[in-house]
């Protein structure tokens, strides 16, 4: 009987162990079950379909990235082809858009600066298949929080890119500032209005995205409902009362730094700051463009937006089931390793996910890892880049308060404007 | 008549002053270019010389005149827009109009066979009558001309959007090409392939993709320092 006993015991645990694989996840209320366990067999050939995008590098040399990358894949995985297909960055997200409508996505879609939409029918969570050490390795930590929806990792994080501000070396430290202390502790923008004394009338203190985009919602939101302004306007007031800034600073905010006119550029990419840096060394500016994070708006700390680069793992229907999806899984990971020649990540300055490519980035970038210390935080607490169309009209609605503070439009001007007319442009 | 075109009785008169008529042309529509055939007429300036290429290979070579430095022949990535003849007393007998935007310029013969070697004219190419008539029956309406040089001084405009046209759209599309940005042909209008890559550009740096150009393109694209 005990014989008999122990006989069902371990044909009931076989049983319940390999009927029931599925591992089942909630996320933003929605069930899913994944098979995190299923193995690729060596002894089986997968054909994996990834798309990615056909970044403007020069001498095709991103495609030969890609290609070289697929080669370190196969020789772990030979059993695996990869059939790679690169699309056009403006039509990229629709074309993938239309195959999830249509059933038909690629086993592995690598985004290029947004983070698309997850789609509970086909898409994949990959983070149960990671063990522990795979993950601390392949995710930078404050970018890999980015990826998680509910807490379960979505997306395989592939690079970032921060939003940071560059600063006149010469004018700052003239205003008293120090730029060590600065990158150390923080700054706002009361440390930014001492800068006035020290810059004549016809230089400004800041161009470019120089309101956090916390603020220009608040800002609006509070237009459409009344004609009474908000707290924010107070340090606006003080802005416009230092003339911080022209009202022309959004399309010619590079000339305006370069030339000196500006002491600060807020809100741009570090492939902009490279450019500032050549620049600079080529004409032989007596000054520095020197990296800054973002100041706080009065007492808040504001997270600048952060555009990601993730890689999705998708189940193709009616093709190679749960082994399938692992091979894609296990591409995807190797892709967002950014291993092996690191040139395209410099080249188009985004901070690879991985702490070691990271690093490895830092330093072939000229960035340095000081500075990337300063870019973390950042991409920590930073958001999703919002799409297209709310940045525009973001945009629309920074323009019209850049009139305000360059003196062009009285506030209340402004606040009826915001009312009536910026959104719907 | 800007851009090679032909009044109502189909006859042009040419920036070298001669006048064709024409039996065949085409409305000109460059924003949408498709590749007609495999032929290929390029101008390369400095060498005075036309070559006529078909699938791939060099077919015919000929020596050229181009445009006086005060009246320069324009370099750009043009097309074939018109042939026509002309029926006066033999000089200048053919003519291929091209679709520069700023002028009338085309490919024809010439009563001056001096010239040809030289930089003589007022921005045509000029070529020996016998070489004109036999490129003229090779050439189609709709075949890419390459005329290849020194890129003309332009006065960059602070805005550049759709429906521009001159030579600092040209400044523009070779320096997106430069930095890997595929714009089409470079033929001086800003249509929807170079929007397109406009808006490449923007995202590449951050920018929000308007495909307007301003002057923080201009300086990135390092046209204007």
């Amino acid at each position: 009987m005990a014989f008999l006993g122990a006989l069902c015991g371990i044909s009931f645990y076989f049983t319940y162990h390999y009927a029931q694989p599925f591992q089942k996840l909630k996320i933003k209320g929605r069930e899913l079950r994944i098979k995190p366990n299923a193995a690729v067999d060596p002894s089986r050939r997968y054909r994996i379909t990834l798309w990615d995008y056909d970044w403007p590098l020069a001498g095709d040399n991103y495609r030969k990235y890609l290609q070289a990358q697929i080669a370190g894949f196969n020789q772990s995985y030979p059993n695996i082809t990869v059939n790679l297909r690169l699309l056009d960055l403006l039509t990229g997200p629709a074309e993938l858009a239309a195959a999830l409508r249509r059933g038909a996505p690629p086993d592995v879609y690598c985004s290029a600066l947004n983070t698309p939409g997850f789609d509970f029918k086909y898409q994949v969570p990959v983070g149960p298949y990671l063990t522990p050490p795979v993950r601390k390795e392949c995710c930078f930590p404050g970018i890999a929080r980015l990826t998680e929806l509910d807490g379960v990792q979505c997306y395989f994080p592939r690079w970032a890119r921060p939003e940071l501000w560059v600063g006149n070396r010469r004018l700052l430290e003239r205003a008293g500032l120090e730029i060590t202390g600065i990158r150390a502790r923080g700054w706002n923008w009361n440390d930014i209005l001492k800068l006035r004394p020290q810059i004549t009338d016809e230089n400004y203190l800041a161009v470019g995205k120089v309101i956090p985009e916390g603020i220009l919602q608040k800002v609006w939101s509070q237009a459409q409902m009344t004609d009474t302004v908000g707290a924010e306007w107070g340090l606006l007031q003080k802005i416009r009362d230092a003339k911080g800034v022209p009202s022309d600073g959004g399309p010619q905010m590079i000339d305006y730094f370069c030339s000196g006119r500006a002491a600060l550029l807020a809100g741009v990419k570090p492939v902009i700051w490279r450019y500032l840096r050549e620049r600079l060394a080529r004409t032989g500016a007596a000054w520095e463009a020197v990296i800054l994070p973002a100041p706080a708006w009065s007492k808040a700390k504001t997270a600048p937006p952060v555009e990601l680069g993730v890689i999705s793992v998708y189940r193709r229907p009616r093709l190679g089931g749960d082994e399938q999806v692992a091979a894609a899984v296990k591409l995807g990971e190797y892709l967002s390793r950014c291993g092996g020649d690191r040139a395209p990540w410099v080249e188009l300055m985004v901070i690879p996910a991985a702490r070691v490519a990271a690093a490895e980035w830092a330093r072939q970038s000229g960035i340095g890892e000081s500075i990337l210390k300063i870019l973390e935080p950042g991409l920590v607490g930073g958001n999703w880049c919002l799409p297209l169309p709310e940045q525009e009209r973001l945009g629309r609605i920074s323009a019209a308060l850049q009139q305000y503070l360059s003196g062009k439009r009285s506030q209340a001007e402004t606040v009826r404007y915001l009312r009536t007319t910026a959104a719907g442009e | 008549m800007a851009d090679g075109k032909a009044d109502a009785v189909g006859r042009i008169s040419c920036s070298d002053g001669e006048t064709f008529y024409l039996n065949e042309l085409e409305t000109v529509e460059t924003a949408n270019w498709a590749a007609v055939n495999t032929d290929l007429i390029t101008v390369e300036k400095r060498y005075f010389r036309l070559t006529f290429y078909r699938d791939g290979r060099m077919l015919k070579k000929y020596p050229v005149a181009i445009g006086k430095p005060s009246t320069p022949t324009p370099v750009g990535e043009w097309k074939v827009i018109n042939k026509g003849v002309n029926c006066g007393n033999g000089f200048g007998v053919r003519w291929l109009g091209l679709n520069c935007p700023w002028g009338i310029y085309g490919i024809h013969g010439t009563d001056q066979p001096g010239s040809i070697g030289m930089m003589s004219s007022h921005g045509c190419i000029r070529m020996h009558n016998r070489n004109v008539v036999e490129l003229y029956n090779l050439v189609r309406i709709g075949t890419p001309v390459r005329i290849i040089g020194d890129l003309p001084p332009a006065n960059l405009r602070r805005v550049l959007k759709m429906q521009a046209a001159g030579p600092d759209v040209l400044r523009l599309q070779f320096a997106l090409r430069r930095k890997g940005f595929d714009v089409g042909p470079a033929d001086a209008r800003y249509g929807p392939a170079l929007k397109k890559a406009v808006c490449k550009l923007q995202m590449y740096y951050g920018l929000t993709p308007t495909g307007i150009v301003t002057l923080n393109e201009l300086n990135l694209l390092n046209l204007i320092e």
